[in-house]
């Protein structure tokens, strides 16, 4: 046997258990075994999906695994889940975190997400005890929600009759009356047939699986935040209410104080569509967030936040998506803030809305990212700028344009390969939407501002 | 029970008592010196190495066309993000080590089998004995040994090929990155996965060395006799390891009770 | 079965011309079978195939130094007696002693340590076909000598020279002619100078120029080595080229033995046959 057949099998078997070892690393390393980590505890009325070595994240960040599942005592009682956390996230538990257990996709096997709390809360101890928030209470919040639509849309059929019942003798009058009755009717019915069909979807996929929520706190805070509108329409819409029969009360014949009347009527019935338009923004925004989710899922990618830059810059070469982009200039929109960060300068507000005028054309479920750019100071120093500079503008779109779901930020540096300067570098931000080609219908909308 | 049916029951068992004995007795001399360890290199080298190219094609086949079959069907349940893990926990556990195991037996029962059958019709075997070396050391414990530690060895390969072809099914689907792909892979991955599903192919590996090496010797009748051991050797090779398999599952699921779930 | 009660050595079981010392055909010297020359010695030895008896109590003493060789017809046991001594067979009763050892009763290593001494030529040479001609030489250097790869080289070498093979050294076992093997098997018996050379069927398969290359390669051995041959044979031109004693073998038991002339002179009929065929049986 000659040396070199020697040294093939030598290669043979150090080569076999690498890959070995390789995949015992990969097992351990995502098992968090060779890093430090603290244990956490939080209590939940269900386990269903959750076993030993079932995953914990942190803010969709993995951050740990199960190890232990504590059994109540008698019935009714709380199972209690031990869980191992890496340490460097020790910072973000606070004792007003929350657990909760979620699940991947329609047949994704579950997992633990926590929520970082607030930085005036102190820091969970090592084998400290989190709050465990139940995936039911978050179809009860949304069947919560569906009454209270339901409340709201008998309101307003309830006053509609009111004042047509109130205005009926004047003919002049009754027209305009109904058609703005119509309207909020009409708004209300959509926002109550759309949140309905919502929390249909929803409270389907709650009942097959465990919560498909991206975060606990993003999807809580949707609804709650669908709710608490819903709560100021139905206010507002009482208060007209109210007015229209104070009205009535002191109405004494077809004179000035009707025409008073009317007018008031419309600005109370105006305010109210306002609050009830909101609230279907807020509804499809939370619908959005979803379709947000589906479209990278599609492409093997199922969170913006869990998207590294480099599978990002592969997604924009993706043919079947066609990225539209808009590149703005930091010396246009930022000025450094005495605190070391950013803030947008005077007329910025304005140079970020022209520029969504021209992607507003397309369909509002296209996602927009926010790119962010920075090329000063070493790699560290520029994501940060980059990010901070994605958000700053994001958080403008999202006032000014009510696009909260379908938008997300991605920091990206200094590369900016398709950039007008021409260098392969850009100082500033790109708005890109994503678009299929078919809704391309106008070129040319990649060209700076 | 007619003589003729007793004695061919009588033979038979004879047969399959010997075969234990003759399975101890490997078993026994793989760890009683002397060590044919140059020999035990050069049968790695055959056994082993020459199996490579095989195993990592068929690897690579097998993880494209079970990523192919498994997002066809997760497909439907909008359950994409979970082919990578399925396809790993399905080769890690099973099918890595079985389809290993299959084609080592299809290649080194046939090889062994005929070499070893060839060497008994051509006396070689007693030559061996002639020139004072233990020939069951020399020929059959060197085989069992390299087999051995061959299989491991080969599994992960097969696995890691697997992995590799199902990373290029899935990349040309949806465009995964490599490594967001193996990250993906190994996210449901246990140890109790990994390791028993890889070590118990050194059982694989003895079965089928032993297997080969004891038809091969007990070899008679020549050539066509050479020819009956290797398919013989292929044949109750994939059985009894397949048989083998059954019974390390079930061990495997009572040592690590939590794989059973 | 019929045993001698005293001299363990001197009994067939048919009676045939085959007591050495008394009298009537003698092995050479008229000494005993069981005097320190005798090299190998076979005590009753009884051996069975399934209910096919191929060796029947049958008892020989081997010379030293000499060429004995193995008559019969086919399947009469030759082959069968030389797998005897060198272990490769057990009797089923008996004993063999090789150097007054008698290796029925040694352990596996001790055993090895005797097959040390004696080398095998097999039939159709059983050359090892996976090893170059040359390593098939060197492989029991390799495994029982302390001598450095060269000087292992050197010395296949020269054994392979010594049967005028040195050209076909590197060539593969399986692309030599018959006789090509046959000679390399030969050096690969002689690599570790055993004092026992047992040889099986020297000519079989071999054409008469071929086989008579053997023949005088064999008794050079014995001459310039002073090695112990025993062939097996029943090629008569052969067997009267290389022996200086025959053993004819009939239906498991020794039925004539002697020089060539004591063997042609024989009472029995088949012997007399066998000896006069030219060609072998």
């Amino acid at each position: 046997m000659g040396s070199p057949r020697l040294a093939l099998v030598g290669a043979f078997v150090i080569g076999g258990l690498l890959l070995f070892a390789v995949g015992l690393f990969l097992i351990g390393d995502r098992r968090l075994l060779f890093s430090e980590q603290f244990e956490i505890e939080a209590d939940f009325g269900n386990v269903a999906g959750v076993e030993i070595s079932t995953g914990v994240r942190l803010s969709g960040l993995p951050a740990g695994e199960v190890i232990g599942i504590e059994i109540p005592d008698a019935p009714g009682g709380r199972f209690v889940v031990r869980m191992r956390v890496r340490e460097d996230l020790h910072s973000l538990v606070r004792t007003d975190s929350e657990a909760a257990i979620l699940s991947d996709g329609l047949l994704g096997s579950a997992f633990i997400q926590l929520r970082a709390g607030s930085a005036a809360a102190p820091l969970v101890p090592d084998g400290g005890a989190l709050r465990g928030v139940d995936a039911v209470e978050i179809a009860d919040l949304i069947a919560e929600g569906r009454e209270t639509f339901r409340i709201a849309a008998a309101e307003m059929v309830a006053m509609r009759a009111e004042l047509t019942d109130t205005f009926g003798g004047f003919e002049a009058t009754i027209e305009t009356t109904t058609r703005l009755i119509d309207d909020l009717g009409n708004d209300a019915q959509r926002v109550t047939g759309a949140s309905a069909a919502l929390i249909d979807e929803t409270r389907g996929m709650v009942a097959e699986v465990r919560g498909v929520m991206d975060t606990v706190a993003g999807s809580q805070d949707a609804v709650q935040r669908v709710l608490n509108e819903s709560e100021g329409t139905m206010r507002a819409v009482r208060t007209s209410a109210e007015r229209v029969e104070e009205a009535i009360a002191r109405f004494t014949g077809p004179d000035s104080a009707t025409q008073r009347l009317l007018v008031e009527a419309g600005e109370v019935m105006g305010r109210a569509r306002e609050a009830m338009a909101d609230v279907a923004d807020n509804t499809e925004a939370l619908k959005r967030n979803w379709l947000f989710r589906g479209y990278f899922a599609e492409r093997g990618f199922y969170n913006l936040d869990e998207l590294t830059v480099d599978e990002y810059r592969t997604l924009l070469r993706d043919d079947r998506y066609t990225p539209l982009r808009i590149w703005l200039a930091a010396d246009r929109l930022f000025e450094a803030d005495p605190g070391g960060g950013w803030t947008l300068r005077d007329g910025a507000a304005r140079r970020i809305e022209e520029a969504m005028g021209e992607l507003l054309q397309y369909p509002r479920t296209s996602p927009i990212v926010v790119e962010g750019y920075a090329t000063a100071g070493e790699i560290g120093r520029r994501l940060l700028d980059s990010q901070a500079r994605a958000d700053l503008v994001r958080s403008h779109l999202t006032q000014a344009f009510r696009r909260a779901g379908a938008t997300g930020t991605m920091a990206l540096g200094a590369g900016a390969a398709e950039s007008p300067s021409g260098d392969g570098r850009w100082d500033g931000v790109a708005l890109t939407l994503f678009a299929e080609p078919e809704q391309l219908v106008r070129a040319g909308a990649g060209a700076a501002q | 029970m007619s003589g003729f049916v007793r004695t061919a029951v009588v033979t038979r068992l004879a047969s399959g008592g010997r075969a234990v004995i003759f399975a101890g007795r490997a078993l026994r001399d793989m760890f009683r010196p002397p060590f044919e360890l140059q020999e035990t290199a050069r049968q790695i080298y055959e056994l082993g190495w020459r199996s490579l190219p095989l195993i990592a094609a068929a690897g690579y086949a097998v993880g494209i066309v079970m990523s192919m079959h498994t997002r066809a069907s997760l497909e439907r349940f909008g359950a994409e993000a979970l082919v990578p893990a399925g396809l790993a926990l399905a080769l890690v556990r099973e099918t890595g080590p079985l389809v290993c195991g299959l084609l080592l037996s299809g290649r080194v029962g046939a090889g062994v089998g005929a070499e070893l059958g060839a060497m008994k019709v051509t006396e070689q075997i007693d030559a061996l004995e002639a020139v004072a070396v233990d020939s069951f050391k020399f020929l059959v414990v060197t085989r069992v040994v390299a087999c051995m530690i061959a299989m491991p060895i080969l599994t992960a390969v097969m696995n890691f090929m697997g992995m590799l072809g199902g990373w290029t099914a899935e990349s040309a689907v949806s465009g995964m990155g490599f490594e967001a792909y193996f990250r993906a892979a190994f996210s449901l991955l246990q140890f109790s996965d990994y390791v028993p599903g890889t070590l118990k192919t050194m059982v694989f590996g003895f079965i089928i060395a032993v297997t080969a090496s004891y038809l091969g010797v007990h070899t008679s009748g020549g050539t066509q006799g050479v020819g009956y051991a290797a398919t013989r050797s292929v044949v109750t090779a994939s059985i009894l390891m397949i048989a083998a398999n059954v019974v390390l599952v079930r061990l495997i699921f009572f040592v690590f009770p939590e794989m059973a779930e | 079965m019929n045993v001698s009660g005293t001299d363990g050595v001197n009994v067939s079981g048919a009676g045939g011309v085959n007591v050495s010392g008394a009298g009537g055909v003698n092995v050479s010297g008229s000494r005993d079978a069981n005097e320190p020359a005798a090299a190998i010695r076979l005590e009753h030895v009884s051996k069975a195939f399934g209910t096919f008896r191929v060796l029947d109590d049958v008892s020989i003493g081997i010379p030293r130094g000499r060429a004995t060789v193995v008559l019969g017809r086919s399947g009469t046991g030759k082959s069968v007696t030389l797998r005897h001594i060198v272990g490769l067979l057990q009797p089923d009763s008996g004993r063999v002693f090789v150097d007054d050892t008698e290796i029925t009763a040694l352990s596996p290593s001790a055993l090895a340590k005797v097959r040390q001494r004696i080398g095998f030529l097999f039939q159709n040479a059983a050359l090892f076909d996976s090893i170059t001609v040359a390593e098939n030489v060197a492989f029991p250097l390799r495994r029982h000598s302390t001598l450095t790869d060269a000087e292992i080289r050197a010395r296949a070498l020269e054994k392979l020279a010594a049967v005028g093979l040195a050209r076909a050294a590197e060539s593969m076992p399986g692309a030599l002619s018959g006789g090509m093997r046959k000679r390399a098997g030969l050096a690969r018996a002689m690599a570790l100078d055993p004092a026992i050379l047992l040889v099986d069927e020297p000519s079989a398969g071999l054409d008469p120029v071929t086989s008579e290359e053997i023949d005088d390669l064999l008794v050079q051995l014995k001459r310039e080595r002073g090695t112990t041959l025993v062939v097996v044979t029943h090629n008569i031109p052969s067997a009267r080229r290389i022996a200086d004693t025959m053993l004819f073998l009939h239906e498991g038991r020794v039925l004539a033995r002697g020089t060539a002339e004591d063997l042609e002179r024989c009472e029995h009929e088949l012997v007399r046959k066998f000896m006069r065929s030219e060609a072998g049986g």
